[in-house]
């Protein structure tokens, strides 16, 4: 025994123990010990493994890529932008013909949308045109 | 408490003792070797030079304590009065017998083939001939190194394009990309059986400059003049080359000996398993002439299946297949069954890290398969539902 | 004239072409190959497969979702 527990090992141990007695402390242990249930494990893995998740999981490096490369801090900027739309959007607006398009027009709010909606097909343009 | 035994204690045999209920059975397994060994580590023994011990264990520690292990050879197998002899004598009486000892290798059906095994060592043989295949590949600075196949049915039908593309990434990383050619040569019309996934696999091979050779099967080998001779009249040289050799079923006498077919394989209904004309005869993985890849994933379906049908459950095995085909980094399934052919796979990173994690915790799913077959259920499930839909992945 | 029949219904990976060529491998000039499949792959595949092999398409047939290919082995040396 005096050869396989080296002083090193020894003291990793005796951490290790330390760990295993908080964590049983806390029920953790318990938990581990409940938790590989075939049951569990069975209805974890349906939750995990769809052909959705799958599909979804098959593009994961290609994905982080792309999370990696969005402005967080834009996005965060124009949450109120964001929400707007989303409110309109469920408010189930009316049809509007071209009369009611020009009545519109007169509204200080929608012209405001409207310069920024013209911004936006700029800028839409101008990355066709590259 | 029902007799069982378990002729064989690999990827099958090994899963089914471990199945079965103790209460209701009393499971014999019968192998001629002390070691259970991961076939598929075959590969990264021969192209990575990782050492053979990693992928072998003692099957006695893989069998849950309760199964019973006869380490012997099967010599005889009498169905009709329910009776295996093994060579020193043993004599096993059953209710239920199931084959699961795998398919046999033949090195002496083409000219030459045994010397070349001999010379060069190969990744099908035996784990100590890929660790000779490693060395000559280490020694080899520059030629073709070939990897040509002999007949179409072989185990893991990706493991000669599995060894084409690991060869490649090992003289690749020894700065001889250039300098080796290596060269793929397949019976079929295409690189891979399936034209869907020979679509996908060939611009693989041209992006790394790898020579396939389609409708060639390797029929003899002229060690001297280092070429190989196909059956349909094509040579091509090599300075390396392993051939996957022609397979059969089990040599053992089995009684009626109608129940092999003509290429000695054990005849059986493709979804239950059971051996034709008989109720308490079953047969798994490559020893069988089920129609589809002969594979670990097939055994392990194969093996939850039989522990069912003995349990009363009328459990059918749909001829699902799962091989993987990996490159350098990226890997795919090759996803089909006996009513679909494969569904289109693209190469990906996810996918190869699914094939780690499958050989990471294989020892494991032999030990405890009851723990893991929740995952692989739903794993198969889904998967099956891309099949149902058409869907590729 | 020894015919031999290689019954690839309901056959996964590697599928039908593969039972052709491993059937042609045991087979001398003379024989009949009659093959039956199910995966339309296999239509294709037989059809380049006689072209490249020099071997003799008798038949082939499709019925009711199976394709049924009858060959002349011809071109063994």
């Amino acid at each position: 025994m005096e050869t396989i527990l080296t002083q090193e090992r020894r003291e990793a141990l005796e951490k290790f123990l330390d760990m295993l007695v908080k964590m049983n402390e806390l029920g953790l242990l318990d938990t581990i010990r409940d938790l590989p249930d075939p049951e569990f494990i069975g209805r974890l893995s349906e939750l995990l493994m769809t052909p959705g998740t799958l599909k979804l999981l098959d593009h994961i490096d290609d994905l982080l890529d792309l999370a990696g490369s969005i402005d967080v801090e834009a996005i965060k900027g124009n949450m109120p932008l964001i929400k707007a739309a989303l409110e309109a959007l469920s408010r189930e607006p009316k049809p509007v013909g071209i009369t009611g398009l020009m009545r519109a027009m007169s509204d200080p709010d929608v012209q405001k949308g409207l310069g920024l909606m013209v911004e936006l097909l700029k800028a839409i343009g101008k990355t066709k045109t590259k | 408490m029902k007799k069982v035994v378990i002729l064989g204690g690999g990827g099958g045999g090994a899963i089914l003792a471990n199945l079965l209920p103790r209460e209701e059975f009393q499971v014999t397994v019968v192998d001629k070797s002390p070691l259970h060994f991961f076939q598929p580590g075959n590969l990264w023994i021969a192209f990575k030079g990782v050492k053979k011990e990693k992928f072998l264990r003692p099957l006695r520690e893989l069998l849950k304590p309760h199964v019973n292990f006869v380490q012997d050879e099967v010599v005889e197998v009498d169905l009709q009065n329910r009776s295996v002899k093994t060579r020193n004598g043993k004599q096993l009486g059953y209710d239920y017998v199931v084959f699961a000892t795998g398919a046999e290798l033949d090195y002496d059906a083409l000219p030459g083939h045994r010397k070349l095994l001999e010379t060069y060592g190969d990744f099908y043989s035996s784990p100590e001939n890929a660790e000779k295949l490693y060395k000559t590949l280490l020694g080899m600075n520059s030629g073709r190194f070939v990897i040509a196949v002999a007949d179409p049915i072989y185990k893991c039908p990706p493991g000669p394009h599995k060894g084409t593309f690991l060869s490649w990434e090992l003289f690749s990383k020894r700065g001889l990309s250039d300098k080796v050619k290596v060269v793929l040569a397949v019976p079929v019309p295409h690189a891979y059986p399936s034209k869907t996934i020979a679509d996908i696999i060939e611009p693989e091979l041209n992006a790394r400059g790898i020579e396939l050779h389609t409708f060639f099967t390797a029929n003899e080998i002229d060690l001297d003049n280092k070429k190989i001779i196909s059956l349909e009249g094509e040579e091509l040289s090599f300075d390396v080359a392993t051939v996957i050799p022609p397979h059969r079923g089990p040599s053992y006498s089995v009684t009626p000996e109608s129940v092999k077919d003509g290429n000695g394989y054990i005849k059986i209904d493709k979804y239950t398993s059971k051996v034709e004309g008989f109720d308490d005869a079953f047969a798994i993985g490559d020893c069988t002439n089920a129609p589809t890849s002969k594979s670990g994933v097939t055994a392990h379906l194969q093996a939850e299946v039989v522990a069912a049908r003995l349990q009363g459950i009328d459990a059918k095995y749909s001829g699902r297949t799962n091989c993987p085909l990996i490159t350098d980094g990226k890997g795919l399934f090759i996803i089909s069954d006996y009513d679909h052919p494969p569904i289109p796979v693209r190469f990906s990173k996810f996918k190869r890290l699914m094939e780690d994690f499958f050989v990471a915790t294989y020892w494991s799913a032999i030990r405890y398969p009851e723990f893991w077959s929740p995952v692989f259920k739903a794993y198969f499930e889904a998967t099956d539902e891309m099949i149902r839909k058409g869907e590729g992945w | 004239m020894p015919e031999i029949t290689v019954d690839a219904r309901g056959m996964a990976c590697p599928g039908p072409i593969s039972a052709l060529t491993r059937a042609y491998r045991n087979a001398n000039n003379g024989d009949v190959i009659i093959v039956m499949a199910t995966d339309p792959g296999f239509e294709p595949d037989v059809k380049a497969w006689i072209e490249r092999t020099k071997n003799e398409l008798l038949e082939l047939k499709k019925e009711g979702g199976v394709i049924t290919a009858k060959i002349k082995v011809v071109a063994k040396k």
